[in-house]
């Protein structure tokens, strides 16, 4: 059964356009456009390495265009961010973090040199507190105060509970507050 | 800890270069390109005929499963509580005697506030519009100036308001048959006023029977467009620095919504700049008033500000 498959519309900034299978791939260059770089910065956040970061974010949109899935309106970055996520958790877990990151990678950071040095230190040290967060913990964290998602929307991404996400945002905040202050030690 | 609130701006400005490479989707494009190119498997006949023998069985079982149990379904019929009888609710308090007082004070074990009590769950409310608001024991009597839009008359005067045919736009527990209910100014979905005796009271959004926000209400929707100027918690301290205000309302904003469930053993009384005061119940990370909310930041950033 061949046949076009209308299901997606994208909207906003005047674009309103029904694709067909055949537009798929120009829809997904649209997202790529728009939503690529947080899916970069996401997966470096919770990676700490930029090459790999890069191979999540090519993966992400690699599965968008081969899967085709049905996205809801104002919702296609959710899924992005959702699959980055799972890509990440994957390599995580994987030998590879065992053998290159532990006790040697620190972010990578361009902090803009016009800020007084106290201010960037402190900022410095709020990324790199939250990048060294258990990946359940991390992954929570760059959902809710990076990328701004309510507790329900990122129970939805990570299939969990309300419930289970604040607990992670309560235990966070304050494993966050321990390693803060044991910086200024 | 507070620049917890602001990780998206120290993120961004601290991963500034971080890009996509230029060649990034060229190669996505040219991994599609070789994906599509390799030979898909052919399926056999076979398989085709069972798949669709399985497909069958499940369904036909499925619909028989179906069909046996709608016929044993019965209708269960729902009857609004409370009574519709015109003679019986005419005058102010006419519900039944004892069961809503006037209190100044909150629920046993709470800390100051400004919601009226009534007998366990049933303090004086009115419902309408599909939302649901508590009455306040401040102010004693509202100005008609303050009055906003004639939202209806009170349909029913009865002690079970969660019960009630939705068909009725504004039902009470307090507020007699035929009164006018009124939106309160720059505080629409978040406070109504409505005559109890003499004088015009306040009630303010709360959440009631499982009821709370609607459609796509956040946590400030339900309090109005009205300015506070002072912002009051209970065991902390008062802030009423129009900066540090805006900073904790807009942080405000950004609480997630959990439920329908009241609770909390502290308050957080929000002082408008119309005379009007509202009341949140809170504990360590969350607020209640019209359903319960998460918002820690609020709290470390209250304590932060009062120093």
């Amino acid at each position: 059964m061949q046949g076009k498959c209308l299901l997606i519309r994208l909207l906003g900034e005047g674009m309103v356009s029904e694709a067909s299978l055949e537009d798929y791939n120009s829809f997904a260059e649209t997202l790529y456009i728009r939503y690529s770089k947080d899916v970069l910065r996401v997966s470096y956040f919770y990676l700490g390495d930029l090459g790999r970061a890069e191979d999540v974010m090519q993966e992400t949109f690699l599965r968008l265009i081969l899967n085709k899935p049905t996205l809801e309106e104002g919702k296609e970055k959710a899924w992005l961010l959702k699959v980055a996520l799972n890509l990440c958790r994957d390599i995580w877990r994987s030998g590879w973090v065992k053998r290159v990151f532990i006790g040697t990678e620190k972010l990578e950071m361009h902090p803009d040199e016009d800020n007084p040095i106290e201010d960037r230190l402190e900022k410095q040290a709020l990324l790199q507190a939250v990048h060294s967060l258990s990946p359940d913990m991390r992954e929570t964290f760059l959902l809710y105060y990076y990328q701004n998602y309510t507790i329900d929307e990122i129970a939805s991404m990570l299939n969990s509970t309300s419930g289970t996400i604040a607990s992670r945002l309560s235990r966070g905040r304050k494993q966050l507050k321990k390693l803060l202050e044991k910086g200024d030690d | 800890m507070k620049k917890l609130d602001k990780l998206n701006e120290i993120a961004d400005e601290m991963f500034e270069k971080i890009e996509p490479s230029a060649t990034s989707w060229a190669k996505i494009v040219h991994r599609v390109n070789m994906q599509n190119t390799k030979t898909k498997p052919k399926i056999s006949t076979r398989r085709v005929v069972v798949f669709a023998c399985a497909l069958a069985l499940v369904f036909f079982s499925g619909y028989n499963i179906i069909k046996n149990e709608q016929e044993k379904q019965r209708q269960i019929k729902t009857v609004a509580a409370g009574s519709d009888n015109n003679s019986m609710a005419v005058q102010t308090l006419a519900v039944a005697k004892g069961s809503i007082k006037l209190s100044d004070n909150v629920s046993k074990g709470r800390v100051g506030g400004i919601w009226a009590s009534g007998s366990g769950a049933n303090f004086p409310l009115i419902q309408a519009e599909g939302k649901y608001y508590r009455l306040l024991t401040n102010p004693s009597s509202l100005s008609d100036s303050l009055l906003s839009r004639n939202i209806g008359e009170v349909g029913l005067l009865t002690d079970e308001p969660a019960l009630v045919d939705s068909n009725i736009n504004i039902i009470s527990n307090i507020v007699s048959e035929g009164t006018s209910v009124y939106a309160v100014k720059n505080m629409d979905g978040a406070a109504v006023a409505a005559k109890t005796g003499d004088t015009y009271r306040v009630f303010q959004r709360v959440s009631y029977g499982g009821n709370a926000i609607v459609g796509n209400e956040n946590l400030i929707s339900t309090l109005g467009n009205a300015k506070p100027v002072a912002l009051k918690l209970s065991g902390v301290g008062t802030i009423t620095d129009s900066d540090s205000i805006d900073t904790l309302m807009h942080i405000l904003s950004r609480a997630s919504y959990l439920s329908a469930s009241s609770g909390g053993n502290k308050t957080l009384l929000l002082e408008m700049n119309n005379g009007i005061s509202l009341q949140l119940m809170v504990d360590d990370e969350k607020l209640y008033g019209c359903g319960s909310w998460y918002c820690p930041d609020f709290f470390s950033t209250f304590a932060e500000l009062i120093q």
